[in-house]
């Protein structure tokens, strides 16, 4: 009972304390950036593909912003504008409805938060962000200017092998293990087990997303998923959590590099928990095409009490493509031809699975 | 403007009571999480005890646990420390591997219940590569050669004295593992 009124007691002052300080934010230097310019059209560019053009003006040069695909939602652009404030342009305005629906605007302490929402994920669409100086010719002001094409254009086209059908539209996440202040293991020529982790799953997505597949990463570059500072159930538990994020996610993909203090381990294999049979049979669509692709030793699937693997609410696999501290794997995992054919070996599992599932 | 900041000084001061209040009803229930259970093992003959036991090591290929018998002494400590400094020291045997780092310490061994408490310095962590099958294997030749013990059901690794999430970032350690038969087959 006196648990619950310290917690009461905790929100209350929060709540007020944030008012108070609130108060006196609005009454700080007032911000740098007033909106009083807005504009937007589409066109075609030379290869016939539509374009919508959007135009924000403003009092003052040197903005500061950032852009990019909403965490939690990917219908949706979002952008930060730094020190600005909204003006008198309309916190909600209609667009095309072709490619971009809406655009709302709002005023976030002292930023503009800017957020389009556009007709598909924001990955099936190339855009640019960039800022245009005042043009008085066409008594246009200092502007940033959103540009959202219809398709992602050719940035991400397959080639024949990676064409994979009927997974259009199917969500996956991919983890590409450890990141950041761990290495992960480290072969006996130093190739880095992050690195090649990284190399592989930023592979799996871009075959994914080619082939229609919503795919969200853990992590897109070196980094720790939680931070430098967490303990080990904070990381693992950040990387099950991107799953936990998105209920549209059908499965969880891991991907690791195995290692041994014995150099003579070698071979691929997959793990799995076994929360369901759906969870093998992840394991072994992913297993057989990675063997198949690969030629390695056959390892085999195997369950194991693997954290991100036993918190998954989805069907979830770690795949240990090959030992990283056999000094012949290691020099395979380090080619990009192998983390090719890795990644489309995986791909073609996940592929199978869920032809599987049907 | 000088009314709102003291208010929100204010809030701030009674916030950082209110939190402090609750941290010290939770802190008299930590030391009993923590006990320092020494193994309730009561040699029988203060003389030297010799034990034929179980210890498993895994093969080079790092596809199974191999079991090798070893006769060891016991003297007044107790058995279960002995068994896991036996598996520390290795095998002769050239087709098996020693997982245990060299540089790892052993800090204690206590059995409460059916399980077993198996205590490390940092330098099990800090020199071991990795790998979900190295850690299997690290994992499982202590928790299969402490299970061979029959009161023994259970074998929990701490760290220092502290119960760690993983090792090396694969397996879940944070509760007590039972005997990895998948890994003897």
């Amino acid at each position: 009972m006196k648990k619950i009124w310290c917690k009461l007691l905790i929100l209350v002052c929060c709540v007020m304390g944030l008012m108070t300080m609130g108060t006196m934010n609005s009454h700080a230097a007032s911000v740098h950036h007033t909106l009083n310019y807005f504009h937007y059209n589409t066109y075609k560019d030379d290869d016939g593909r539509n374009w919508v053009r959007i135009e924000m003006g403003m009092n003052k040069d040197k903005l500061e912003y950032e852009a990019g695909q909403h965490p939690d939602k990917p219908h949706q652009l979002l952008l930060r504008l730094k020190d600005t404030d909204r003006g008198e342009v309309k916190k909600s305005i209609g667009l095309d409805r072709k490619i971009a629906r809406y655009m709302n605007l709002k005023n976030d302490r002292r930023d503009l938060v800017v957020a389009i929402g556009v007709t598909d994920s924001l990955d099936e669409h190339e855009y640019k962000v960039y800022t245009a100086e005042a043009d008085k010719k066409a008594r246009k002001p200092y502007r940033l200017i959103i540009e959202i094409a219809e398709d992602r254009g050719q940035t991400n086209t397959v080639t024949e092998e990676e064409l994979l059908e009927g997974i259009d539209g199917r969500t996956v996440v991919v983890d590409p293990g450890h990141g950041g202040t761990d290495t992960g293991a480290i072969g006996p020529s130093y190739v880095r087990e992050k690195d090649i982790t990284l190399k592989i799953s930023l592979e799996v997505a871009r075959i994914l997303q080619a082939n229609g597949v919503n795919v969200f990463m853990t992590r897109t570059t070196d980094v720790d998923v939680y931070g430098p500072e967490a303990t080990d159930t904070q990381e693992l538990q950040a990387r099950v959590n991107v799953a936990r994020r998105h209920p549209e996610a059908d499965i969880f993909v891991s991907i690791h590099c195995n290692a041994f203090t014995n150099p003579s381990a070698r071979g691929t294999g997959t793990y799995y928990y076994g929360h369901s049979s759906r969870d093998s049979l992840l394991a072994q669509s992913i297993q057989d095409e990675m063997v198949a692709a690969t030629g390695l030793y056959d390892r085999g699937i195997n369950s194991a009490r693997f954290y991100v693997l036993r918190n998954s609410w989805i069907p979830a696999t770690l795949v240990e493509t090959a030992f990283i501290s056999n000094p012949y794997e290691e020099k395979l995992l380090d080619s990009a031809e192998m983390q090719h054919t890795m990644a489309l070996a995986i791909c073609r599992g996940i592929r199978n699975y869920f032809h599987s599932m049907g | 403007m000088k009314i709102t900041r003291i208010i929100a000084v204010m809030m701030i001061m009674l916030m950082t009571l209110a939190l402090a209040g609750c941290d010290q009803e939770n802190k008299p229930q930590q030391p009993k999480e923590a006990p320092k259970a020494v193994a309730e093992q009561k040699p029988e003959k203060t003389a030297e005890d010799k034990l034929t036991i179980k210890l498993y090591f895994p093969n080079n290929d790092a596809t199974k646990l191999i079991a090798v018998e070893k006769t060891i002494k016991v003297k007044g400590e107790d058995k279960y420390r002995a068994a896991v400094e036996a598996l520390m020291e290795g095998t002769d045997d050239s087709k098996l591997t020693v997982v245990i780092p060299k540089q790892a310490k052993l800090l204690g061994v206590s059995v409460k219940g059916d399980t077993a408490q198996v205590d490390f310095d940092k330098g099990l962590i800090k020199h071991f590569n990795g790998g979900s099958t190295g850690e299997e294997f690290l994992v499982g030749s202590i928790v299969n050669t402490l299970t061979e013990f029959p009161e023994i059901k259970k074998v929990q690794i701490t760290i220092e004295g502290k119960r760690v999430e993983t090792i090396k970032g694969h397996m879940d350690t944070s509760k007590p593992l039972s005997r990895m038969t998948e890994l003897i087959k």
